[in-house]
Protein backbone atom coordinates (compact mmCIF):
# COMPACT_ATOMS: atom_id res chain seq x y z
CA UNK A 1 0.00 0.00 0.00
CA UNK A 2 3.48 2.23 0.36
CA UNK A 3 4.09 2.02 -2.77
CA UNK A 4 1.33 3.35 -4.25
CA UNK A 5 2.33 3.20 -7.84
CA UNK A 6 -1.67 3.47 -8.48
CA UNK A 7 -4.57 5.39 -7.54
CA UNK A 8 -6.40 2.85 -6.97
CA UNK A 9 -4.24 0.77 -4.57
CA UNK A 10 -3.93 3.50 -2.58
CA UNK A 11 -7.66 3.35 -2.09
CA UNK A 12 -8.16 -0.18 -0.33
CA UNK A 13 -9.31 -0.74 3.60
CA UNK A 14 -6.98 -0.78 5.58
CA UNK A 15 -6.15 -4.18 7.66
CA UNK A 16 -7.81 -2.81 10.61
CA UNK A 17 -10.95 -2.18 8.30
CA UNK A 18 -11.43 -5.37 7.27
CA UNK A 19 -11.24 -7.07 10.94
CA UNK A 20 -13.48 -4.61 12.08
CA UNK A 21 -15.50 -5.67 8.39
CA UNK A 22 -15.23 -9.31 9.46
CA UNK A 23 -16.08 -9.21 13.20
CA UNK A 24 -19.22 -7.24 11.71
CA UNK A 25 -19.67 -10.44 9.49
CA UNK A 26 -19.36 -12.82 12.33
CA UNK A 27 -21.76 -11.27 14.47
CA UNK A 28 -24.36 -11.38 11.89
CA UNK A 29 -23.96 -14.72 11.21
CA UNK A 30 -24.07 -15.82 14.74
CA UNK A 31 -27.22 -13.42 15.85
CA UNK A 32 -28.44 -15.72 12.50
CA UNK A 33 -27.94 -18.89 14.11
CA UNK A 34 -29.48 -17.94 17.33
CA UNK A 35 -32.35 -16.87 15.73
CA UNK A 36 -33.44 -20.15 14.39
CA UNK A 37 -31.98 -22.48 16.96
CA UNK A 38 -32.33 -25.18 18.33
CA UNK A 39 -35.87 -23.63 17.58
CA UNK A 40 -36.98 -20.48 15.23
CA UNK A 41 -37.59 -18.03 17.96
CA UNK A 42 -39.69 -15.63 15.63
CA UNK A 43 -41.99 -17.61 12.87
CA UNK A 44 -43.05 -16.31 9.46
CA UNK A 45 -42.94 -12.95 7.73
CA UNK A 46 -40.77 -11.62 10.62
CA UNK A 47 -38.72 -14.39 10.70
CA UNK A 48 -38.08 -14.39 6.78
CA UNK A 49 -37.50 -10.64 6.94
CA UNK A 50 -34.95 -10.61 9.47
CA UNK A 51 -32.90 -13.46 7.92
CA UNK A 52 -33.19 -12.08 4.41
CA UNK A 53 -32.39 -8.26 5.77
CA UNK A 54 -29.14 -9.57 7.83
CA UNK A 55 -28.10 -11.30 4.86
CA UNK A 56 -28.39 -8.75 2.61
CA UNK A 57 -26.05 -6.29 5.09
CA UNK A 58 -23.59 -8.95 5.02
CA UNK A 59 -24.12 -9.03 1.02
CA UNK A 60 -23.68 -5.80 0.94
CA UNK A 61 -20.41 -5.26 3.20
CA UNK A 62 -18.78 -8.26 1.08
CA UNK A 63 -19.25 -6.40 -2.17
CA UNK A 64 -18.58 -3.03 -0.46
CA UNK A 65 -15.24 -3.95 1.31
CA UNK A 66 -13.96 -7.15 0.28
CA UNK A 67 -14.73 -6.52 -3.41
CA UNK A 68 -14.02 -3.06 -2.65
CA UNK A 69 -17.12 -1.90 -4.73
CA UNK A 70 -17.24 1.16 -1.70
CA UNK A 71 -13.52 2.79 -3.44
CA UNK A 72 -13.61 1.15 -6.97
CA UNK A 73 -14.89 3.21 -9.90
CA UNK A 74 -18.57 3.59 -9.83
CA UNK A 75 -18.91 1.59 -13.29
CA UNK A 76 -18.15 -2.03 -11.37
CA UNK A 77 -20.96 -1.16 -9.10
CA UNK A 78 -23.15 -0.94 -11.88
CA UNK A 79 -22.33 -3.59 -13.95
CA UNK A 80 -22.52 -5.91 -10.75
CA UNK A 81 -25.93 -4.71 -9.59
CA UNK A 82 -27.08 -4.39 -13.54
CA UNK A 83 -26.52 -8.41 -13.48
CA UNK A 84 -27.95 -8.55 -9.51
CA UNK A 85 -31.23 -7.26 -10.69
CA UNK A 86 -31.52 -9.52 -13.73
CA UNK A 87 -31.02 -12.27 -11.52
CA UNK A 88 -33.78 -11.15 -9.29
CA UNK A 89 -35.94 -10.62 -12.62
CA UNK A 90 -35.24 -14.05 -13.80
CA UNK A 91 -35.66 -15.36 -9.88
CA UNK A 92 -39.55 -13.40 -9.81
CA UNK A 93 -40.27 -14.53 -13.29
CA UNK A 94 -39.67 -18.17 -12.43
CA UNK A 95 -41.35 -18.32 -8.78
CA UNK A 96 -44.43 -16.40 -10.99
CA UNK A 97 -44.16 -18.81 -13.72
CA UNK A 98 -44.62 -21.84 -11.48
CA UNK A 99 -47.54 -20.08 -8.87
CA UNK A 100 -45.11 -20.14 -6.06
CA UNK A 101 -45.35 -16.16 -5.13
CA UNK A 102 -49.40 -16.79 -4.28
CA UNK A 103 -49.92 -18.58 -0.85
CA UNK A 104 -51.29 -21.55 -1.17
CA UNK A 105 -54.44 -23.60 0.48
CA UNK A 106 -52.47 -26.86 0.41
CA UNK A 107 -48.51 -27.23 0.94
CA UNK A 108 -47.95 -30.02 -2.18
CA UNK A 109 -51.04 -29.06 -4.08
CA UNK A 110 -48.19 -28.15 -6.92
CA UNK A 111 -46.27 -31.75 -6.46
CA UNK A 112 -49.36 -33.57 -5.88
CA UNK A 113 -51.21 -33.05 -8.94
CA UNK A 114 -48.12 -33.78 -11.00
CA UNK A 115 -46.71 -36.78 -9.27
CA UNK A 116 -45.94 -39.97 -11.07
CA UNK A 117 -45.09 -43.12 -9.80
CA UNK A 118 -41.79 -43.63 -9.35
CA UNK A 119 -39.31 -46.69 -8.70
CA UNK A 120 -36.16 -48.04 -9.15
CA UNK A 121 -36.47 -51.64 -9.07
CA UNK A 122 -39.09 -53.37 -10.94
CA UNK A 123 -41.96 -54.44 -8.69
CA UNK A 124 -41.14 -58.24 -7.26
CA UNK A 125 -43.71 -60.51 -8.13
CA UNK A 126 -45.44 -61.62 -4.66
CA UNK A 127 -47.87 -65.03 -5.93
CA UNK A 128 -48.90 -62.87 -9.22
CA UNK A 129 -50.35 -60.26 -7.44
CA UNK A 130 -47.50 -57.63 -9.58
CA UNK A 131 -47.88 -59.19 -12.84
CA UNK A 132 -49.82 -56.06 -13.96
CA UNK A 133 -49.27 -53.35 -16.37
CA UNK A 134 -46.10 -51.24 -15.77
CA UNK A 135 -48.28 -48.44 -16.20
CA UNK A 136 -50.43 -49.15 -13.88
CA UNK A 137 -53.72 -49.25 -16.21
CA UNK A 138 -56.22 -46.48 -15.23
CA UNK A 139 -58.34 -46.47 -18.49
CA UNK A 140 -60.42 -49.33 -19.97
CA UNK A 141 -63.45 -51.48 -18.66
CA UNK A 142 -60.98 -54.71 -18.50
CA UNK A 143 -58.51 -53.17 -16.28
CA UNK A 144 -57.46 -55.71 -13.30
CA UNK A 145 -58.64 -54.47 -9.94
CA UNK A 146 -55.13 -55.26 -8.58
CA UNK A 147 -53.36 -52.73 -11.34
CA UNK A 148 -55.57 -50.17 -10.46
CA UNK A 149 -54.92 -50.30 -6.57
CA UNK A 150 -51.47 -49.97 -7.47
CA UNK A 151 -52.39 -47.24 -9.40
CA UNK A 152 -54.47 -45.35 -6.60
CA UNK A 153 -51.86 -46.44 -4.33
CA UNK A 154 -48.72 -44.72 -5.76
CA UNK A 155 -51.00 -41.91 -7.17
CA UNK A 156 -54.00 -40.00 -5.86
CA UNK A 157 -54.22 -41.73 -2.82
CA UNK A 158 -50.61 -40.63 -2.29
CA UNK A 159 -50.50 -43.96 0.52
CA UNK A 160 -46.50 -44.22 -1.32
CA UNK A 161 -45.74 -41.00 0.55
CA UNK A 162 -45.64 -42.38 4.09
CA UNK A 163 -45.98 -46.05 3.49
CA UNK A 164 -42.91 -48.38 2.39
CA UNK A 165 -44.21 -51.85 0.04
CA UNK A 166 -41.48 -53.05 -1.25
CA UNK A 167 -40.50 -52.65 -4.63
CA UNK A 168 -43.33 -49.71 -5.26
CA UNK A 169 -42.71 -47.03 -2.61
CA UNK A 170 -40.30 -46.23 0.44
CA UNK A 171 -42.23 -44.07 2.58
CA UNK A 172 -41.01 -44.24 6.35
CA UNK A 173 -43.39 -42.04 8.34
CA UNK A 174 -46.30 -44.51 8.48
CA UNK A 175 -45.73 -48.95 9.13
CA UNK A 176 -44.51 -50.88 6.34
CA UNK A 177 -47.02 -52.20 4.30
CA UNK A 178 -45.05 -55.04 2.27
CA UNK A 179 -46.68 -57.70 4.41
CA UNK A 180 -49.77 -56.03 5.12
CA UNK A 181 -52.45 -58.66 3.59
CA UNK A 182 -50.49 -61.35 6.00
CA UNK A 183 -50.53 -59.79 8.64
CA UNK A 184 -53.26 -56.81 8.47
CA UNK A 185 -55.15 -60.06 10.47
CA UNK A 186 -53.01 -60.11 13.73
CA UNK A 187 -53.25 -56.19 14.92
CA UNK A 188 -56.58 -56.44 16.47
CA UNK A 189 -58.04 -59.24 18.16
CA UNK A 190 -61.04 -60.45 15.98
CA UNK A 191 -60.85 -58.15 13.39
CA UNK A 192 -59.55 -59.87 10.14
CA UNK A 193 -57.17 -58.36 7.58
CA UNK A 194 -59.71 -56.35 4.90
CA UNK A 195 -61.50 -54.99 8.06
CA UNK A 196 -58.89 -53.79 9.33
CA UNK A 197 -57.10 -52.33 6.03
CA UNK A 198 -60.44 -50.24 5.50
CA UNK A 199 -60.40 -49.87 9.47
CA UNK A 200 -57.22 -48.42 9.02
CA UNK A 201 -57.95 -46.17 5.71
CA UNK A 202 -61.42 -44.69 6.73
CA UNK A 203 -60.47 -44.16 10.24
CA UNK A 204 -56.54 -44.20 11.17
CA UNK A 205 -56.49 -42.75 14.44
CA UNK A 206 -58.75 -46.02 15.55
CA UNK A 207 -55.77 -47.66 15.70
CA UNK A 208 -52.15 -46.55 15.94
CA UNK A 209 -49.13 -48.77 15.79
CA UNK A 210 -47.15 -48.17 18.47
CA UNK A 211 -43.80 -46.03 16.87
CA UNK A 212 -45.95 -44.10 14.83
CA UNK A 213 -47.50 -40.75 14.71
CA UNK A 214 -50.99 -40.14 14.55
CA UNK A 215 -50.70 -37.90 11.37
CA UNK A 216 -52.64 -40.20 8.87
CA UNK A 217 -54.92 -38.00 7.00
CA UNK A 218 -58.46 -39.48 7.84
CA UNK A 219 -60.18 -37.89 4.59
CA UNK A 220 -58.15 -39.71 1.94
CA UNK A 221 -60.91 -41.91 1.27
CA UNK A 222 -62.55 -39.22 -0.67
CA UNK A 223 -60.90 -38.38 -2.82
CA UNK A 224 -61.56 -41.78 -4.78
CA UNK A 225 -63.70 -43.48 -6.55
CA UNK A 226 -65.93 -46.75 -4.79
CA UNK A 227 -64.35 -48.56 -7.80
CA UNK A 228 -60.91 -46.99 -7.31
CA UNK A 229 -60.89 -47.56 -3.20
CA UNK A 230 -62.52 -50.97 -3.47
CA UNK A 231 -59.22 -51.58 -5.98
CA UNK A 232 -56.63 -50.29 -3.51
CA UNK A 233 -58.32 -52.12 -0.92
CA UNK A 234 -57.99 -55.30 -2.85
CA UNK A 235 -54.46 -54.38 -4.08
CA UNK A 236 -53.22 -54.19 -0.23
CA UNK A 237 -54.83 -57.13 0.67
CA UNK A 238 -52.49 -58.96 -1.81
CA UNK A 239 -49.89 -57.88 0.10
CA UNK A 240 -48.07 -61.10 1.82
CA UNK B 1 -4.12 -14.42 -17.04
CA UNK B 2 -1.08 -14.08 -14.54
CA UNK B 3 1.84 -13.76 -16.73
CA UNK B 4 2.28 -10.26 -17.75
CA UNK B 5 4.15 -8.88 -15.13
CA UNK B 6 6.08 -6.36 -16.89
CA UNK B 7 2.62 -5.37 -19.09
CA UNK B 8 0.98 -4.66 -16.13
CA UNK B 9 3.19 -1.86 -15.25
CA UNK B 10 1.49 0.56 -18.23
CA UNK B 11 -1.84 2.06 -17.48
CA UNK B 12 -4.21 0.45 -20.34
CA UNK B 13 -5.34 2.97 -22.86
CA UNK B 14 -9.54 1.93 -22.62
CA UNK B 15 -12.10 3.97 -23.53
CA UNK B 16 -13.67 3.62 -20.42
CA UNK B 17 -10.85 4.26 -18.34
CA UNK B 18 -10.98 1.27 -16.60
CA UNK B 19 -8.82 -1.80 -16.49
CA UNK B 20 -9.93 -4.23 -19.28
CA UNK B 21 -9.67 -7.48 -17.13
CA UNK B 22 -11.10 -6.10 -13.48
CA UNK B 23 -14.67 -5.32 -15.90
CA UNK B 24 -14.12 -8.51 -17.69
CA UNK B 25 -14.41 -9.87 -14.33
CA UNK B 26 -16.71 -8.00 -13.21
CA UNK B 27 -19.27 -8.67 -16.19
CA UNK B 28 -19.03 -12.43 -15.78
CA UNK B 29 -19.95 -12.18 -11.88
CA UNK B 30 -22.89 -10.14 -12.84
CA UNK B 31 -23.73 -12.49 -15.50
CA UNK B 32 -23.11 -15.83 -12.74
CA UNK B 33 -26.02 -13.97 -10.74
CA UNK B 34 -28.38 -14.52 -13.52
CA UNK B 35 -26.66 -18.24 -13.18
CA UNK B 36 -27.38 -18.97 -9.12
CA UNK B 37 -30.37 -16.94 -9.40
CA UNK B 38 -31.91 -19.25 -11.25
CA UNK B 39 -30.24 -22.60 -9.33
CA UNK B 40 -31.93 -20.51 -5.98
CA UNK B 41 -35.45 -19.62 -8.03
CA UNK B 42 -35.82 -23.25 -9.06
CA UNK B 43 -34.88 -24.49 -5.58
CA UNK B 44 -37.75 -22.32 -4.19
CA UNK B 45 -40.57 -23.13 -6.16
CA UNK B 46 -40.02 -26.72 -5.72
CA UNK B 47 -39.72 -25.48 -2.15
CA UNK B 48 -41.79 -27.66 0.25
CA UNK B 49 -43.44 -29.76 -2.86
CA UNK B 50 -41.48 -33.26 -2.28
CA UNK B 51 -43.87 -36.10 -1.30
CA UNK B 52 -41.67 -38.10 -0.37
CA UNK B 53 -38.75 -38.03 2.34
CA UNK B 54 -36.11 -37.10 3.74
CA UNK B 55 -36.93 -33.47 3.88
CA UNK B 56 -34.72 -30.62 4.69
CA UNK B 57 -35.64 -30.79 8.54
CA UNK B 58 -34.97 -34.60 8.60
CA UNK B 59 -31.35 -34.23 7.78
CA UNK B 60 -30.12 -30.64 7.14
CA UNK B 61 -27.61 -30.42 9.97
CA UNK B 62 -27.95 -26.05 10.84
CA UNK B 63 -24.90 -26.46 13.25
CA UNK B 64 -22.06 -28.12 11.16
CA UNK B 65 -23.12 -25.70 8.10
CA UNK B 66 -22.36 -22.75 10.21
CA UNK B 67 -19.16 -23.47 10.95
CA UNK B 68 -18.55 -24.07 7.37
CA UNK B 69 -20.32 -20.85 6.97
CA UNK B 70 -17.49 -18.94 9.24
CA UNK B 71 -15.04 -21.25 7.67
CA UNK B 72 -15.82 -19.11 4.05
CA UNK B 73 -15.73 -16.20 5.40
CA UNK B 74 -11.75 -16.45 7.51
CA UNK B 75 -10.92 -17.74 3.74
CA UNK B 76 -12.61 -14.46 2.62
CA UNK B 77 -10.58 -12.58 5.00
CA UNK B 78 -7.35 -14.35 4.48
CA UNK B 79 -8.28 -13.39 0.72
CA UNK B 80 -8.12 -9.73 1.96
CA UNK B 81 -4.89 -10.05 3.37
CA UNK B 82 -3.29 -12.04 0.39
CA UNK B 83 -4.08 -8.96 -1.88
CA UNK B 84 -2.83 -6.80 1.08
CA UNK B 85 0.55 -8.42 1.47
CA UNK B 86 0.66 -8.16 -2.49
CA UNK B 87 0.30 -4.46 -2.59
CA UNK B 88 3.83 -4.06 0.00
CA UNK B 89 5.35 -6.58 -1.71
CA UNK B 90 5.52 -8.83 1.70
CA UNK B 91 6.73 -12.00 -0.59
CA UNK B 92 6.14 -14.51 2.67
CA UNK B 93 2.62 -12.64 3.72
CA UNK B 94 1.70 -13.70 -0.24
CA UNK B 95 2.19 -17.11 -0.18
CA UNK B 96 1.08 -17.55 3.55
CA UNK B 97 -1.92 -15.74 2.97
CA UNK B 98 -2.77 -17.15 -0.35
CA UNK B 99 -2.07 -21.10 1.28
CA UNK B 100 -4.69 -19.92 3.78
CA UNK B 101 -6.96 -19.17 1.50
CA UNK B 102 -7.10 -21.93 -0.35
CA UNK B 103 -7.21 -23.98 2.79
CA UNK B 104 -9.71 -22.76 4.20
CA UNK B 105 -11.75 -23.34 0.71
CA UNK B 106 -10.56 -26.67 1.10
CA UNK B 107 -12.15 -27.10 4.30
CA UNK B 108 -15.50 -25.64 3.23
CA UNK B 109 -15.61 -28.40 0.49
CA UNK B 110 -14.55 -31.03 2.74
CA UNK B 111 -17.59 -30.30 5.15
CA UNK B 112 -19.50 -30.73 1.72
CA UNK B 113 -17.83 -33.92 1.04
CA UNK B 114 -18.96 -34.74 4.60
CA UNK B 115 -22.66 -33.17 4.26
CA UNK B 116 -23.11 -35.01 1.17
CA UNK B 117 -22.17 -38.39 2.11
CA UNK B 118 -24.37 -37.94 4.85
CA UNK B 119 -27.12 -37.23 2.90
CA UNK B 120 -26.63 -40.68 1.20
CA UNK B 121 -26.27 -42.76 3.82
CA UNK B 122 -29.78 -41.10 4.77
CA UNK B 123 -31.30 -42.01 1.30
CA UNK B 124 -31.03 -38.83 0.01
CA UNK B 125 -30.26 -38.91 -3.52
CA UNK B 126 -30.23 -36.39 -6.87
CA UNK B 127 -33.03 -38.87 -7.90
CA UNK B 128 -35.02 -39.08 -4.59
CA UNK B 129 -37.18 -35.84 -4.19
CA UNK B 130 -37.82 -32.97 -5.70
CA UNK B 131 -35.91 -31.32 -2.31
CA UNK B 132 -32.67 -33.92 -3.36
CA UNK B 133 -32.94 -32.83 -6.97
CA UNK B 134 -32.64 -29.05 -6.50
CA UNK B 135 -30.38 -29.24 -3.37
CA UNK B 136 -27.69 -31.21 -4.79
CA UNK B 137 -27.86 -28.88 -7.75
CA UNK B 138 -27.63 -25.76 -6.19
CA UNK B 139 -25.15 -26.82 -3.45
CA UNK B 140 -23.56 -28.86 -5.87
CA UNK B 141 -22.52 -26.22 -8.09
CA UNK B 142 -21.24 -23.94 -5.41
CA UNK B 143 -19.04 -26.56 -4.28
CA UNK B 144 -18.02 -25.98 -7.95
CA UNK B 145 -17.37 -22.41 -8.11
CA UNK B 146 -15.12 -23.51 -4.98
CA UNK B 147 -13.53 -26.18 -6.05
CA UNK B 148 -12.34 -23.81 -9.48
CA UNK B 149 -11.45 -20.77 -6.58
CA UNK B 150 -9.16 -23.15 -5.12
CA UNK B 151 -7.61 -24.54 -7.90
CA UNK B 152 -6.67 -21.18 -9.31
CA UNK B 153 -5.37 -19.65 -5.52
CA UNK B 154 -2.78 -22.79 -5.63
CA UNK B 155 -1.71 -21.74 -9.22
CA UNK B 156 -1.49 -18.10 -7.70
CA UNK B 157 0.81 -19.79 -4.82
CA UNK B 158 3.01 -21.51 -7.34
CA UNK B 159 3.24 -18.18 -9.36
CA UNK B 160 4.20 -16.21 -5.72
CA UNK B 161 7.41 -19.06 -4.69
CA UNK B 162 8.59 -18.12 -8.38
CA UNK B 163 8.62 -14.39 -6.72
CA UNK B 164 6.50 -13.26 -9.68
CA UNK B 165 3.86 -11.31 -7.59
CA UNK B 166 4.39 -8.07 -6.52
CA UNK B 167 2.56 -4.32 -6.48
CA UNK B 168 2.82 -4.60 -10.51
CA UNK B 169 0.78 -8.26 -10.51
CA UNK B 170 -1.86 -6.96 -7.82
CA UNK B 171 -4.51 -7.20 -10.47
CA UNK B 172 -3.68 -11.21 -10.73
CA UNK B 173 -4.37 -11.53 -6.83
CA UNK B 174 -7.35 -9.18 -7.03
CA UNK B 175 -9.09 -10.50 -9.63
CA UNK B 176 -8.84 -13.94 -8.06
CA UNK B 177 -10.21 -11.94 -5.26
CA UNK B 178 -13.44 -10.88 -6.48
CA UNK B 179 -14.12 -14.63 -8.11
CA UNK B 180 -13.47 -15.75 -4.18
CA UNK B 181 -15.41 -13.09 -2.83
CA UNK B 182 -18.46 -13.80 -5.32
CA UNK B 183 -18.15 -17.37 -3.93
CA UNK B 184 -18.52 -16.19 -0.51
CA UNK B 185 -21.50 -13.79 -1.17
CA UNK B 186 -23.27 -16.64 -3.10
CA UNK B 187 -22.94 -19.06 -0.52
CA UNK B 188 -24.51 -16.01 2.04
CA UNK B 189 -27.47 -16.27 0.14
CA UNK B 190 -27.45 -20.40 -0.11
CA UNK B 191 -26.84 -20.71 3.77
CA UNK B 192 -30.39 -17.63 4.60
CA UNK B 193 -32.50 -19.46 2.31
CA UNK B 194 -32.06 -23.07 2.21
CA UNK B 195 -30.43 -23.27 5.75
CA UNK B 196 -31.99 -20.86 7.85
CA UNK B 197 -35.07 -20.12 6.91
CA UNK B 198 -35.63 -23.48 4.85
CA UNK B 199 -33.96 -25.60 7.57
CA UNK B 200 -37.13 -26.76 9.15
CA UNK B 201 -39.50 -27.74 6.03
CA UNK B 202 -40.43 -31.17 6.94
CA UNK B 203 -42.60 -33.40 5.13
CA UNK B 204 -46.91 -33.63 5.31
CA UNK B 205 -47.32 -35.77 7.75
CA UNK B 206 -45.46 -33.09 10.68
CA UNK B 207 -47.64 -30.66 8.63
CA UNK B 208 -49.93 -32.78 9.74
CA UNK B 209 -49.16 -33.09 13.33
CA UNK B 210 -49.59 -29.07 13.14
CA UNK B 211 -53.57 -29.17 12.18
CA UNK B 212 -53.52 -30.20 8.90
CA UNK B 213 -52.37 -28.42 5.88
CA UNK B 214 -50.68 -25.05 6.33
CA UNK B 215 -50.90 -22.11 4.12
CA UNK B 216 -48.17 -22.37 2.25
CA UNK B 217 -45.71 -20.09 -0.18
CA UNK B 218 -42.47 -20.06 -1.49
CA UNK B 219 -40.77 -18.31 1.91
CA UNK B 220 -42.88 -18.91 4.62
Amino acid sequence: MTTGHTAEHSRHPTFKQYVVVTIILFLITIAEFFIIYPKPHIHGVPLVVTLVGLSAIKFGIVISFYMHLKFDARMFTWIFLGGLALAFAVAIALLGLFGALKIQAHPRGFAQQHAVPFSHEEPASHDGAMETKPDGGMMGGGVDKLALGKAVFTGKGTCFGCHTIKGVSNGSIGPDLTHIGAEGGAQKPGMGAEAYIRESIENPNAFIMPGFPPVMPPNLKANMTKDEYEALVAFLLAQK
Amino acid sequence: MAHAPAAAHHEEEATTGLNHRKLLMWVFLGSDCLFFGSLIATYMVYRGQSLVGPYPADILDIPITTISTFVLLCSSFAMVQALAATNRNDQKGIKLWLLATAGLGTIFLLFQVYEFNTFRTEGLYVHTNLFGSTFFTLTGFHGAHVTLGVVWLVGLFFIARKGRLGPATALDVEIAGLYWHFVDIVWIVIFTLVYLIGGYDAGPAAAATLGGPLPYGFLI
